[in-house]
């Protein structure tokens, strides 16, 4: 690339005023929708009332924040976001890439899209349903497991009061639910590698699996570590849905369950105080930001070219 | 630079003129009243609308637009339209959602100006009292619904299960424990009790003392019990301390261990529809509230049948402490633009047993028919789930116009009446009572943070008492809420002070 001449901003708008022009609709939306309320976030720091408004209500400095960080809570619910959503990170790369792989290099193509509608399914599932549907399969006296359990002979399992096994469920109806997802996207990457690379691999006599750790992986990586840093500026934010719907508040299981969200709903969902409850919002986005320019960092030292910026 | 932020400037200032409203036409156009209500649209709701704008013409100039929003989004939605400014005139809501902080947030406009102004007569259509135990701070801040002036509180069992065990009806929790053992021994499949018990306790349906009257102090998941009986108010204390809550704990957890309460009771989330479904022998209940449960059982189960059982005594005296407080208000929103056609609306329902029949039940003769004595039946061959069926406690309940279903269960009928009979009750002290919780929102955010913890399952039973008691009492202690219960004493003291 040609090394550009520096100057001011307006001249380089007017230099490349339809290029600018062109971006102008997408920059007007992320003005309006993204950045403009963004001023919002001063209502952490106010005692909002709904009759004054955002920018008349009184301001309260750090009060809204007392709630949530002198709760000793802190900890157990960061603990629970960050576990929680690496697990569900890793184990659902792991299965995505996976079976994108593996579905790549299967012939029959009815069999490919059979699956992968099939895979796609729950994508389109609320979790509320699944929510039943796990109660089917969980339930203490009817669920479908102490039953199957049962007929071999083994004593019943109190699923909904053993708090150690449901990061595991949760992780499964996290792959179950997002995997087909995943994968159309990596797919997708797959089918844009030139078949030229496979070609010579071939002509050098190179093995479908080693074809697909030197090449296909090392050419996914990019996509990958994309996807990754993207889900990552959401870390701290628990899947409220999901969590929520499949655990509710039952309170033996808050151990290993309660994440940011749930802790903060459940806490303010009577009072309707929406500065305490933006307190906790910015505290998340705040550590989302800076756990995204770390991995950003990160991921610059090992890949200069996958890194977002 | 200076151009770029002459155009940020037009934006935003055009951002916020979008929040802006615009205000009302002429007056001789009817006015829309919007209102928003939970649950499902009722079925021919849009002919009865129509038809009370035909007969309300001449009195009320206004058009009626009420959508109703499914319960699970109805609390987050309301909270939404309060925070976008949204112009809408009247909506249920109530001290269980988030009335009070609607009011110390100045959404919502005060009925007493309005009903002076435009409804003078309207207070005199509802029982004595009905206004004055159910003000704000001294102001009518919503509309009080109800068709019965108190609640008498027990459960729901399977009489027919029962009867099948030669079982007599329970009177005091030894009879109730055997029927719930007959249950668990016999009927497999069937659970014997469950509820919600990460969303609410249940004890107070079985402890409430005989006689008396519990208030509840702050939220479901941060409360403090309040009990008064003929004598006063007794002491004030946490609830890991309340003697009826201890004995409670007591009990249910012989009851969970032995196996006759639901193990995923914690988890449970639709005991309503668990019981209708007949996978419940007992789940809490209303007296007043058995024939739609019946209803829908006896469709679900052959020769199932639901009865009320309680554990008062024999022999009701009938002279309970009531506060009058009443559950549900219709709430009037400070940014209506037309408060005086809304009013006029309101006075309009009470103006005619057949406006408020037209609302409350249809159009007479096709979703009803007026059996006489205040009550009423469905026309031959109307099946009740297409027909009109309008849930009265969002807009308009009202004791002294509400109309018995002829064939409901005898027993419920019996308790209606009573219920509907200011007799029956002697005003509480705690009449006209408001709790302020301004100072202690932190303790009660935290306190709530904990509670599904470490008291729902003590009170389901799911965990040891001795070591539950204990962890309950460090974790709320932590969270603050002592300084809830010396709130508590405080703001009572200063209410029996002034009386």
């Amino acid at each position: 690339m040609r090394p550009i001449k520096k100057h001011g901003l307006l001249r380089e708008l007017s230099i490349h005023r339809q290029a600018y022009l062109l971006a102008l609709a997408g920059l007007l939306y992320f003005l309006v929708f993204n950045y403009l309320p963004m001023v919002g976030v001063i209502i952490a720091f106010k005692n909002y009332r709904l009759n004054l408004g955002i920018f008349r209500s009184p301001w309260n400095g750090f009060q809204n924040f007392r709630f949530f960080f002198t709760s000793g809570h802190v900890w157990r619910v960061t603990r629970n976001t960050l576990m929680l959503n690496l697990l569900f990170l890793g184990c659902g790369q792991l299965f995505q890439v996976g079976i994108a792989l593996l579905l790549n290099e299967v012939r029959s193509s009815a069999y490919r899209r059979v699956s992968q509608s099939l895979m796609f399914l729950p994508y389109f599932m609320s979790w509320v349903v699944v929510a039943v549907i796990a109660q089917g399969f969980f339930g203490t006296t009817t669920g479908v497991l102490n039953n199957t359990l049962a007929a071999l002979g083994l004593p019943a399992v109190r699923w909904y009061n053993t708090p150690g096994i449901w990061p595991a469920i949760l992780t499964g109806f996290t792959i179950w639910k997002w995997t087909g997802y995943g994968v159309v996207i990596y797919l997708a990457a797959i089918s844009g590698i030139d078949l030229e690379y496979y070609e010579a691999a071939t002509i050098d006599g190179a093995s479908r699996v080693q074809q697909v750790a030197h090449i296909t992986l090392p050419l996914l990586v990019p996509t990958i570590i994309i996807l990754v840093l993207l889900a990552i500026g959401r870390i701290f934010y628990g899947d409220f849905g999901m969590i929520y719907a499949l655990v509710g508040d039952n309170g033996v299981l808050f151990p290993y369950t309660d994440v940011i969200d749930t802790y903060v709903y459940r806490a303010l969902r009577q009072q309707m105080d929406f500065g305490m409850a933006g307190a906790a919002g910015l505290y998340q986005s705040v550590m989302g930001f800076a756990l995204v320019l770390l991995s950003n960092w990160a991921a610059r030292r090992v890949r200069p070219d996958a890194a977002l910026f | 630079m200076k151009r770029l932020i002459l155009v940020l400037a037009v934006l935003f200032v055009s951002a916020l003129a979008f929040a802006g409203s615009t205000p009302e036409k002429a007056s001789t156009t009817p006015y829309t009243i919007q209102a928003i209500f939970p649950g499902d649209t009722p079925i021919d709701f849009d002919i009865v609308l129509r038809e009370a704008e035909k007969r309300m013409a001449g009195t009320v100039n206004a058009k009626l637009d009420f959508t109703f929003i499914p319960w699970s989004d109805y609390g987050e939605k309301i909270k939404l339209k309060f925070a976008g400014g949204d112009a809408f005139d009247l909506h249920l809501n109530a001290p269980w959602l988030h009335m009070n902080e609607l009011i110390s947030q100045g959404a919502l406009e005060p009925w007493d100006e309005m009903l002076k102004k435009y409804a003078p007569g309207l207070k005199a259509r509802f029982p004595p009292n009905w206004f004055e135990a159910n003000t704000f701070n001294g102001k009518i801040m919503g509309i009080p619904l109800g068709n019965t002036l108190g609640l008498i509180r027990g459960v729901y069992i399977r009489k027919d299960l029962r009867v099948k065990y030669g079982l007599e009806k329970p009177d005091t929790f030894a009879k109730y424990e055997a029927y719930l053992r007959t249950v668990a021994k016999n009927e497999r499949g069937i659970i014997p009790l469950s509820w919600e018990g990460s969303k609410f306790s249940i004890e107070e349906f079985f402890v409430g003392p005989p006689n008396g009257l519990v208030y509840t102090f702050g939220q479901n998941t941060a409360s403090v019990l309040i009990y008064e009986d003929a004598k006063g108010i007794k002491p004030i204390l946490p609830i890991y301390e309340d003697p009826a809550t201890l004995e409670w704990i007591q009990m249910v957890r012989r009851w969970y261990v032995d196996g006759l309460v639901d193990p995923d009771v914690l988890s449970m989330m639709d005991e309503k529809g668990a019981f209708n479904s007949g996978r419940l022998a007992s789940a809490k209940g209303d007296a007043h509230l058995m024939s739609p449960v019946q209803s829908v059982l006896e469709q679900a189960v052959k020769g199932a049948e639901t009865e009320f059982v309680h554990f008062y005594g024999g022999g009701f005296k009938p002279k309970i402490p009531s506060d009058f407080k009443q559950w549900n208000f219709l709430c009037l929103n400070a940014k209506s633009r037309n408060k005086e056609t809304v009013t006029n609306f309101i006075e309009w329902i009470y103006a005619d047993q057949a406006n408020y029949d037209l609302l409350q039940l249809g159009i007479k003769g096709k979703h009803w028919v007026d059996t006489g004595n205040m009550t009423f039946d469905y026309p031959a061959g109307v099946t009740l789930a297409k027909n009109y069926n309008f849930p009265g406690y969002v807009l308009l309940f009202n004791p002294l116009y509400d109309r018995d279903f002829a064939k409901a269960l005898a027993e419920e009928l019996q308790w209606k009446k009573v219920l509907k009979d200011p007799q029956f009750y002697t005003a509480s002290r705690l009449m006209g009572f408001n709790a302020n919780y301004d100072n202690i929102k932190t303790e009660i955010a935290q306190v709530a943070a904990v509670w599904p913890e470490v008291v729902y399952p003590l009170v389901a039973g799911a965990v040891d008492p001795t070591a539950g008691i204990a962890k309950a009492k460090k974790a709320l202690e932590a969270a603050g809420y002592l300084k809830i219960v010396a709130e508590a004493k405080r703001q009572i003291e200063a209410h029996l002070a002034r009386k």
